[in-house]
């Protein structure tokens, strides 16, 4: 009935009965999209959300005191792993002023990578801060190894980052579909731990 | 396992039917992660035209955030229309689809075991 190659892909197998989610995090051009593109089994797609943030937060530019209603997008992608298992990825900023949105996508989340650029280690203060303080998700942080950025030990960047002895760092390649895998299985991994 | 995790989906008393501004809160529990499948023939006469545009996204085993992004809606909407067909029963969930409680110990191990070898 579904003819051409991109349909081929538009619906699961009939056996799938099970959906896990996993959540990509990590602060603007951090190399989420291109991490979800690389392990999907389809193009990565694009949902926006409408989302309403009081102004009155810390982070907000301005300071007035009504509401402004904002457009999210969330990048996602998701592979069939068993015949009855089906992984998605969501790709969110995870920044503060965002938590309506991804607070919903952490409910059930078998956990979250946490992508960190070396160039900009701070940018991730932030969404670490949500992620320990609002969240119980087990998660893993994933340095994305850009050309030229500095190359740090895990344990330089567990100082850094300010990070439990628990939580692994692994040094990924958003743009190489093993790096990704593996830091997914690390994830998961560590999750069965917490569990 | 599958059918067993009804309970996860919260269903308010008042359900649909109280509506804010023409739009009814959905009465399950449907993310974007929320594995669906159509249980009516899209061109059936008996639906109406959003019934039917989810329908015609629905002919096999996807999940709501790519039929939201086929739509060209937020995820948000589509929980509102899709909560009303399944009381209708124009789809089903698959149930245990993201669920609130997240996955069990051995889902977990089998996703592990499949990322380790792909
Ligand atoms: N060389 C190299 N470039 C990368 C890598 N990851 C991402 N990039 C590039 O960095 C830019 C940003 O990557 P995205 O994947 O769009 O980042 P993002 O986190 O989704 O960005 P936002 O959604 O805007 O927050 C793109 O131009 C990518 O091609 C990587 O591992 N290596
Ligand atoms: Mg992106």
């Amino acid at each position: 009935m579904l003819s051409t190659t991109s349909d081929d892909n538009h619906y699961l197998a009939p056996t799938v009965v099970e959906s896990v989610k996993i959540l990509v995090v990590g602060s603007f051009g951090v190399g989420k999209t291109t991490l979800i593109g690389s392990v999907s089994e389809i193009d990565p797609l694009r949902t926006e959300e409408t989302i309403t943030e009081a102004s009155e937060g810390i982070d907000a530019v301005d300071s007035t005191p009504e509401k402004t209603t904002t457009t999210v997008a969330m990048d996602f992608g998701r592979i069939t792993l068993t015949d009855e298992i089906a992984l998605y990825l969501f790709g969110t900023p995870g920044q503060r002023r965002f938590w309506d949105l991804w607070s919903g996508l952490a409910e059930g989340a078998a956990g979250a990578l946490v992508l960190v650029d070396t160039r900009r280690l701070e940018d991730s203060f932030e969404v670490l801060d949500q992620l320990e303080t609002r969240t119980s998700l087990p998660f893993v942080v994933a340095i994305n190894q850009f050309p030229g950025a500095p190359n740090y030990e895990p344990e330089q960047i567990r100082t850094a980052l300010d990070l439990d002895d628990e939580t692994p760092i692994v040094v990924c390649n958003a743009k190489n579909r093993n790096a990704c895998v593996r830091a997914l299985a690390a994830l998961v991994r560590h999750a069965l731990k917490t569990h | 396992m599958p059918g067993a995790r009804e309970d996860d989906y919260v269903d308010h008393p008042i359900r649909s039917y109280v509506r804010t501004g023409g739009r009814a809160r959905p009465t399950h529990r449907l993310t974007p992660a929320t594995l669906l499948i159509g249980h009516t023939d899209p061109a059936s006469t008996s639906v109406g035209r959003q019934e039917r545009e989810v329908l015609s996204q629905c002919l096999g085993v996807i999940s709501m955030a790519e039929i939201a992004v086929h739509l060209g809606q937020p995820v948000s909407v589509l929980a509102v229309i899709a909560s009303d067909m399944i009381d209708a029963g124009l789809i089903g969930v698959r149930p245990d689809s993201d669920t609130a409680t997240g996955p069990s110990r051995e889902t977990l191990q089998k996703v592990l075991h499949a990322l380790n070898h792909l």
